[in-house]
């Protein structure tokens, strides 16, 4: 039998599902000295950890070749389409918003607005829901650049602190949506290996339930 | 200027050579097995009128098909899917048949798909359409079928899950929500994302029915979902539909199947276009169901010719797929000879393979070439096992032993 792969966002969220499957009683040595790997064995094989950037992790598993995959909802609203999100981790937690200049009321006027953010889909589709046509642009960097060089009436991105906008002059008006690191199955494989899959949530429930 | 004359459509492709001979290995299984039990071949026009798949008539949403207008100004669109137009073509055509109708169809169906995301826009779909009959005898049969069209062409583990939307759409009907609402849960019970889900239903309602929609996306599994199932549901629209399942459920246990068939009584519907019961199929190493199907039994009323209705789809492309990832199965065919017409004996020359060709099974190549080294070069780096020369005498070299033994 092959091993479950789970699929976890290089990075903040690497390091908090290590804790939480050492707390499932899971051998991780292999990811200490993990070199420059990519896969990399936990519990003696039992697991295949592969480490991805955010959007890739939705690929792998949508496409089947990873079981499982630990990604943050913001990744999920913007490029998810079918696979199940069955937990809500709770850790990584942060919020996607509108931000624009602090003093600034983005909805006045009749001008069409432009908003800047990394993440299009999510953007457009809130704006969508509100009858209002944006122009959206994707930036790939320091999404606050845009409203500061004029480019932008305002931004959608993501805020943990809210200093960055703080120090640049602007300011969350709006929240879109509450984020956390989700756990994510692809569809056939919640199908194919259900008891496997089923064994390994109940431990990371109470594992979460654990480390909190 | 930059040209396209090079490459085929995002999400096309060519289909060539040994994916090819798989791709038709498949379909000759399913198609032995669809006519076995009774179904005709239909093939319907690769483009239709928008209209046809409109309004319920097709669970692809219209911006995902192609477009095209013809010269009167009326939208057409590239087949999306098969049903809706063998609906039309049974509501017209077939109005007056004996039901009831079972029909197999075996064609490629067009969807726009994200760029880049690895995923085809043109699919090759073989299934079929049982139209007129609504017992759950019907069911069984469909489903067993279905079974059976996997068993046929794969020789990994697969499954069939089983369902009905019936359980969503009474307990929704139930809830006190506004559509907003009912749209976000029948979203949250699809994805089986149980948090948020919860978080959503304790915002609106306390009682029984929240409890039990909370419950629904988890009753999947094997038989145990009946039992958690059976606390929930105990009117007798929703007990009645259940026993359908357990029927079905265990009569196919009843025929061996017992390792591949499991249940997820948590399906929602995309377009209200299913209406009892539904099925997927899945083979170990897809990554996405490989069969899908269900009981449609309002979209023939849609055509003026209300009946009730069942079918599946199979996708050929993701088990053409898994055979050629099984490694090379079917060889393409050689020729086990050559024939060579010396000057002024090129009619012979055909003649004498068209004798040899009333063998079965033997396959004989004219060669185009100018001259027997030629021709003998040919044969070798083709692997044709035989040389044969017509001239005034028939000679015969051995390809293998091509540099002496004549004959």
């Amino acid at each position: 039998m092959k091993p479950l792969r789970i699929a976890v966002a290089k990075g903040r969220l690497e390091q908090k599902t290590l804790d939480l499957l050492e707390f499932m009683g899971m051998d991780c040595s292999c990811a200490a000295d993990k070199g420059r790997k990519l896969i990399i064995p936990i519990d003696g094989g039992k697991l295949e950890m592969v480490l991805a950037k955010a959007p890739d992790i939705i690929t792998y598993v949508e496409h089947g070749v990873c079981d499982i995959g630990i990604v943050g909802k913001d990744t999920i609203m913007e490029s998810g389409q079918s696979l199940f999100e069955v937990m809500d981790l709770g850790f990584g937690k942060c919020r996607m918003v509108l931000a624009t200049y602090k003093d600034k009321d983005f909805y006045k006027g009749f001008a069409a607005k432009t908003v800047a953010t990394k993440y299009p889909n999510i953007a457009r589709n809130y704006f969508e829901a509100k009858g209002m046509d944006v122009d959206i642009v994707k930036i790939e960097g320091s999404v606050e650049l845009a409203p500061l060089l004029d480019l932008a009436d305002g931004i959608v991105d993501i805020v943990e602190t809210g200093s960055t906008l703080k120090a640049n002059g602007l300011e969350e008006k709006e929240v879109i949506a509450h984020l956390s690191a989700r756990l994510i199955v692809n569809i056939a494989s919640m199908k194919m290996r259900k008891e496997e899959i089923q064994s390994f949530l109940n431990r990371l429930e109470l594992a979460l339930k654990g480390v909190k | 200027m930059k040209t396209y004359q090079l490459i085929t459509p995002k999400g096309t492709k060519d289909i060539l050579l040994e994916e090819c001979e798989a791709k038709r290995w498949i379909e000759a299984r399913l198609r032995q097995v669809y006519t076995g039990y009774g179904y005709h071949e239909v093939v319907t026009p690769g483009i239709e009128y928008l209209d046809v798949f409109q309004a319920g008539g097709c669970n692809t949403g219209s911006e995902n098909m192609f477009k095209l207008i013809d010269n009167e100004g009326r939208i057409l669109v590239l087949r999306p899917d098969s049903t809706a137009p063998i609906a039309r073509m049974v509501s017209t055509r077939l109005k007056h048949s004996v039901r009831p109708v079972r029909l197999f169809y075996n064609q490629r169906v067009y969807r726009q798909k994200g760029m880049y995301t690895g995923k085809s826009t043109e699919t090759s779909q073989m299934g079929i359409e049982l139209i007129g009959a609504n017992t759950s005898k019907t069911d069984l049969e469909v489903i067993a079928m279905a079974a059976e069209a996997l068993e046929s062409c794969c020789k990994q583990e697969y499954r069939i899950e089983i369902g009905h939307c019936g359980f969503f759409e009474a307990l929704i009907g139930r809830l006190e929500a506004d559509d907003n609402q009912k749209e976000q849960i029948r979203l949250l019970i699809g994805a089986k994302n149980y948090a948020a889900l919860n978080d959503l239903l304790d915002t609106l309602d306390q009682g029984e029915t929240a409890a039990a929609l909370k419950l629904l996306p988890r009753l999947f599994g094997g038989q145990e979902v009946f039992e958690a199932a059976g606390e929930i549901f105990e009117d007798a629209q929703t007990k009645k539909i259940l026993d359908n399942l357990r029927w079905i459920y265990y009569s196919l246990i009843q025929m061996g199947l017992k390792k591949s068939v499991m249940l997820d009584l948590g399906f929602v519907n995309d377009n209200n276009y299913y209406t009892g019961v539904i099925f997927q199929g899945y083979i170990q190493g897809t990554g996405e169901a490989v069969l899908s199907g269900g009981r449609y039994d309002q979209l023939l009323s849609r055509f003026g010719d209300p009946m009730p209705a069942i079918g599946f789809g199979v996708n050929v492309d993701r088990l053409t797929k898994l055979r050629l990832a099984q490694g090379p199965q079917d060889d393409l065919s050689v020729p086990q000879i050559l024939v060579y017409g010396e000057p002024g004996y090129e009619v012979l020359c055909l003649q004498y393979a068209q004798t040899l060709r009333q063998q079965p099974g033997m396959i004989v190549e004219n060669a185009l070439l100018g001259s027997r080294e030629e021709c003998l070069a040919y044969a070798q780096s083709k692997g044709i096992s035989k040389l044969h020369i017509v001239g005034q005498t028939i000679e015969i070299i051995s390809v293998e032993a091509a540099g002496g033994a004549r004959g």
